[in-house]
């Protein structure tokens, strides 16, 4: 993983070399437009590579379930397996943005008086199966923000490598202070720590992998902390996700 | 550096088959049947169970798959008849292991080669992430080539080993590696030389295989 880390770092300084040069060579070539047959200068520089500035985004179609489940039955039957995959894997996005969705709309809309996102709402699916999907919200006021992540079954969720590393079964202190501990939420086990630069961080691992996960930042204290944790309802979470 | 990145592919590479061999989908239930259900459970609506039964559809399908690249894998490498019986197709459940794909050629003391697909694994996509990457391919001991256009990371060792009356042996070891999308066709084989072991790789049909697992 370090490697990776290193050659996207190397593969960057390259690309950047690149941009260098070629920006030096447009510069040599004239096509500098700072001095126009008009005379004026228009403080604008073609040289360079222009900046993003405007745009639409991409228009938001969620994939139609029933027609990918129906496209995905026709491939296979003609034993066109890329195609039968590519559209079950479309059926298996849509249902689980639909799930997140629902998920969503069961969270509270205020945590501790700090209201909901509503803006940065997310729901990602990968569309791989049992793995990527990740539904999130904030809750915020002033300097006070309460996020609330729910990731099923990710391997790539910051969730798993609390737990690879020990969370789960461990309690670690420094020196006299207690960084991590067990906790029990809504008969659900879990683990609570907290880093003066990140403030506080619950986790609570359900039956068949998923994980729920809340950032508290500038909470003033653990019990707080809880009192937000414990407003959500882990139930209803659990029974969208199929969990036990 | 090199060396601690090529035990972490490895450990990656065994941990992948690991679990994908302790998952193995023996049932050979229909891919309709779940398609169908699927659609029954999205009408109700219950999302839940709609996405578990399409879950069961693609692992069915991943199974299909991996019946039909067997088809294509030839009846014989060079003088090595392929090993029906050890045929394996393991369609996990865990999502990013993908699915497994296994036949043997041959048989030891004289000659085994053995060809390990992973498919559709996005945990392998990251892992083809360092076989693409040229710098990795001309990593000491490891040579780029292609078998049938589709580049590859290949391997030859000897490595020593006693046999049975106490002699040193020297085994040579032949290993390819060829990334496609978020899926990796390996073939390994012992007590081939490196010429053999090349002709031998032309047998297998990536192109083909390639086209099944887009």
């Amino acid at each position: 993983m370090a490697g990776t880390k290193s050659h996207a770092q190397l593969l960057k300084k390259l690309k950047d070399k690149v941009n260098q040069v070629t920006d030096k060579a447009a510069d040599k070539t004239g096509t500098n437009t700072d001095n126009t047959s008009t005379g004026t200068n228009s403080g604008n520089s073609t040289s360079s590579r222009p900046t993003n500035k405007s745009g639409g985004g991409l228009i938001s179609t969620p994939p139609d379930i029933l027609a990918n489940i129906n496209s995905s039955e026709t491939a296979f039957k003609d034993n066109k397996f890329s195609e039968a995959r590519f559209a079950l894997q479309q059926a298996i996005l849509g249902t689980e943005l639909q799930i997140g969705k629902e998920i969503l709309k069961s969270l509270p809309d205020s945590v501790l008086g700090l209201l909901k996102v509503t803006e940065k709402d997310k729901v990602a699916s990968s569309g791989w199966g049992w793995s990527g999907l990740t539904i999130s919200r904030d809750y915020q006021k002033d300097d006070k923000l309460i996020g609330v992540g729910i990731q099923d079954f990710s391997y790539l969720g910051p969730a798993w490598s609390m737990f690879l590393t020990g969370g789960m079964n461990s309690t670690q202190m420094e020196n006299d202070k207690q960084q991590m501990k067990q906790i029990m939420v809504k008969g659900n086990k879990g683990v609570i720590s907290y880093d003066d630069r990140k403030g506080y961080t619950v986790v609570v691992m359900l039956t068949q992998g998923s994980a729920l996960v809340w950032e508290g930042v500038n909470i003033p204290t653990e019990d707080e902390m809880m009192k937000a944790v414990n407003s959500f309802d882990i139930d209803r979470i659990k029974k969208f996700l199929g969990e036990k | 550096m090199e060396k601690n990145n090529l035990i972490i592919m490895k450990t990656l590479y065994l941990f992948i088959i690991s679990i994908a061999f302790c998952t193995v989908a023996t049932a050979q239930a229909d891919f309709a049947k779940y398609a169908t259900t699927a659609k029954t459970s999205y009408a109700k609506p219950d999302l839940e169970d709609t996405r578990y039964n399409l879950m069961l559809a693609l692992q069915q399908l991943d199974m299909k798959v991996g019946q039909e690249i067997l088809k294509v894998l030839p009846e014989k490498i060079d003088t090595l008849s392929a090993q029906k019986k050890n045929d394996n197709v393991a369609a996990n459940s865990g999502g990013f292991i993908g699915t497994t794909i296994h036949r043997d050629y041959g048989s030891l003391p004289t000659s085994k080669l053995e060809v390990d697909i992973v498919s559709n694994s996005p945990l392998v996509a990251s892992l083809n992430a360092w076989l693409n990457n040229p710098m990795f391919a001309q990593m000491s001991g490891r040579k780029a080539m292609k078998v049938d256009g589709y580049k590859g990371s290949y391997t030859y060792e000897l490595s020593e080993s006693t046999d049975a009356a106490g002699n040193t042996v020297k085994i040579p070891r032949s290993e390819m590696q060829i990334p496609i999308f978020s899926s990796l066709i390996t073939v390994k084989c012992d007590f081939m030389t490196e010429d053999q072991f090349v002709k031998a790789l032309n047998n297998i049909p990536v192109s083909k295989i390639a086209e099944m697992l887009k």
